[in-house]
């Protein structure tokens, strides 16, 4: 049986490290991941949030009413959208002011979009409607899976990284500053956001996986929504 | 006869792929997912084919040197074969297949023949197995090379044979190409990186007729001529080292008096070309060669153009002639033509296990209908077609 091919959107390599992590605990056979990436222009090159979603707009223009049905998009067994919940409190002039005048001519959901967490689903079903809004789409296809992290992928990180009692797993899918701790942490427990620093826990997060559905909400909804698609 | 699959297993990257071959056959993927291991993989069978697997005759194929613990595929949680495999299955009907084996520890200076495998058609001409009584055989020997002698020249088994005892792979570089630095592995009608250019062209043009010629300088614009000469006088500084023969090129924007240079100071687009049109063309030129970066020092224009030609230059001499080459730009995708069934193109990945998968890409309808508008050069660049880097 041939490996299944996935499609990965993402907000950057780091996110597609966890996100991979993630999928090889999920999905029953090897696979190969390619990230997607919206064309690369100055002096946004099509990474972070709006890259997503430069990314979600340019499969909307080809006028698809899913990416199963886009004929650029040949062969993937799997399409997974990633946008972390954190950017409901982003605004769409971050990207730039044409994307602003965007999101009002299109009637885009409102960001910043602040919902108080918990309940700890809020802002990432925002960004799910965020995302849907983008691509033009009503609801995601039957290989489509919208990855939304809360509030980052950096909770996925510290769920599968540290055990129970460690100060970060306090309100995690809630706090909002997960990166900037886990560099502040003590040397030997240190993650910097890097790509190698993220490589190195990969394992853990494909074995630890389990542990990380049961800490964050987010995480098992993901699994839920990977394991509806019939690979 | 044409090569049509190959087998590979246990060979560096490559756990278990299955690749089916056409005429042009293009191979692109990020760095180091294994693309030139395919390459080589071919390479260590057709040392095979003669006979005799170790480092002479790999190199001599343009496969890097190896120990047993690179050459072996080693991934973590897998179970790994302790020997590699390696098949080929030619058209009309032959098959020649090896398993080799060499210790990790204290490896040997041949490779083994674990087993062997040479038919043609129904006949089965070698069949070499573990249970093989070995008292008489010399293990580091091959018997299909000693057999194929017994067969008649036109037998599909010996053809086989002989395309993949000619196989190479080409790694042309500059300098070489420019003629200031020797080509380690000398060939005709060109070495493995790219030594000879001058006398190979210089054959190339009396064995082809003039349109072919134009084609060919078509694709370098600034020139008006390329010719070979062992005289170069005042076209090269006494202090460049040269062969005894050397490529002229006529630059058509210069003053007549003075419109003259060498390969060493021509530019290296134009070397490239010549190289690629010399090794399709040229009738002592293997039936099956393989090119690695075909796209090196070339504009994305002209790599669209020259691959293009590339199937028509190939059947143009031989129809049976076939090459396998890899590439980075993206361009080189719009020279390809799909629709030709002889025209194959592939993604090669690394699986989330890093295991190398090879996969061929095709055009669905839906796709073919957009390539007409929709250069694939601009999807694969954007991911959609796989064989990508993640980063």
């Amino acid at each position: 049986m041939s490996d299944l091919r996935v499609a990965l959107v993402a907000e950057g390599p780091t996110d597609a490290i966890v996100i991979e992590a993630a999928l090889k605990a999920l999905l029953p056979r090897p696979f190969v991941l390619t990230q997607l990436q919206p064309e690369p222009t100055r002096p946004k090159l099509g990474t972070g949030w709006g890259g997503v979603l430069r990314w979600c707009l340019d499969f909307a223009t080809r006028g698809h009413a899913r990416f199963e049905d886009d004929p650029t998009l040949p062969g993937f067994d799997l399409f997974v959208v990633h946008i972390d919940a954190d950017v409901a409190e982003k605004r769409y002039a971050d990207v730039s002011d044409e994307i602003a005048d965007l999101a009002g001519q299109r009637g885009w959901p409102t960001l910043p979009h602040v919902i108080q967490c918990p309940p700890r689903s809020g802002s990432a079903d925002a960004m799910r409607a965020c995302l849907l809004a983008w691509a033009g789409m009503q609801e995601p296809g039957p290989k489509t899976v919208l990855c939304v992290p809360s509030k980052a992928v950096e909770a996925w990180l510290t769920a599968a990284t540290f055990d129970n009692g460690h100060a970060l797993q306090n309100g995690l899918e809630c706090n909002l500053n997960v990166e900037s701790q886990l560099k502040a942490l003590p040397v030997a427990q240190r993650i910097k956001k890097t790509s190698r620093d993220y490589r190195a826990r990969e394992r853990t997060i494909a074995e630890a996986w389990s542990v990380v559905r049961q800490r964050c909400t987010q995480a098992e909804r993901f699994s839920t929504d990977v394991a509806a698609v019939a690979v | 006869m044409k090569l049509r699959e190959i087998h590979i297993r246990g060979f560096k990257s490559v756990l278990d792929q299955s690749v089916s071959l056409g005429r042009v056959n293009c191979f692109i993927g990020a760095n180091g997912v294994g693309k030139s291991n395919v390459l080589e993989a071919l390479g260590v069978l057709g040392a095979a084919a003669t006979g005799r697997v170790d480092d002479e005759a790999i190199i001599r194929r343009g496969v890097r040197a190896g120990l047993p613990r690179l050459f072996k595929t080693s991934f973590a949680g897998t179970q790994i074969p302790p020997h590699i495999t390696l098949e080929a299955q030619g058209e009309p009907s032959a098959t020649f297949r090896v398993s080799l084996l060499n210790p990790l520890d204290k490896p040997k200076p041949a490779w083994s023949f674990k087993t062997e495998f040479l038919s043609s058609g129904e006949t089965q001409i070698v069949s070499r197995g573990v249970r093989t009584d070995k008292d008489n055989l010399d293990e580091t020997r091959g018997l299909s090379a000693l057999k194929v002698v017994d067969l008649q020249p036109g037998d599909p088994a010996s053809l086989l044979l002989k395309a993949l005892q000619e196989y190479v792979i080409y790694t042309p570089n500059t300098p070489a190409l420019r003629a200031t630095v020797p080509d380690p592995q000398t060939r005709v009608p060109v070495g493995l990186v790219g030594g000879g250019l001058a006398e190979g062209f210089e054959a190339l043009k009396r064995s082809v007729d003039e349109a072919r010629i134009d084609e060919i300088l078509g694709l370098i614009d600034w020139v008006s001529d390329v010719g070979v000469t062992d005289v170069v006088g005042d076209l090269l500084s006494p202090s460049v080292p040269r062969t005894k023969n050397v490529l002229k090129f006529t630059d058509r924007f210069m003053a007549a008096s003075r419109s003259t240079l060498t390969a060493a100071d021509a530019s290296e687009g134009a070397l490239y070309v010549l190289f690629a049109a010399v090794l399709c063309l040229s009738p002592s030129s293997p039936s099956i060669f393989a090119i690695d970066n075909l796209d090196s020092a070339l504009n994305p224009r002209l790599v669209t153009r020259l691959v293009g030609q590339l199937a028509a230059w190939l059947a143009a001499t031989n129809p049976d002639r076939q090459l396998l080459f890899t590439a980075h730009n993206p361009t080189v995708l719009d020279g390809l033509n799909l629709d030709d069934h002889e025209v194959r193109l592939f993604a090669v990945e690394r699986n989330s296990e890093g295991h190398t998968t090879v996969r061929r890409i095709t055009l669905t309808p839906e796709l073919q209908a957009l390539n007409k508008e929709y250069p694939l050069s601009r999807l694969w660049a954007m991911g959609n077609l796989g064989a990508v880097p993640n980063v």
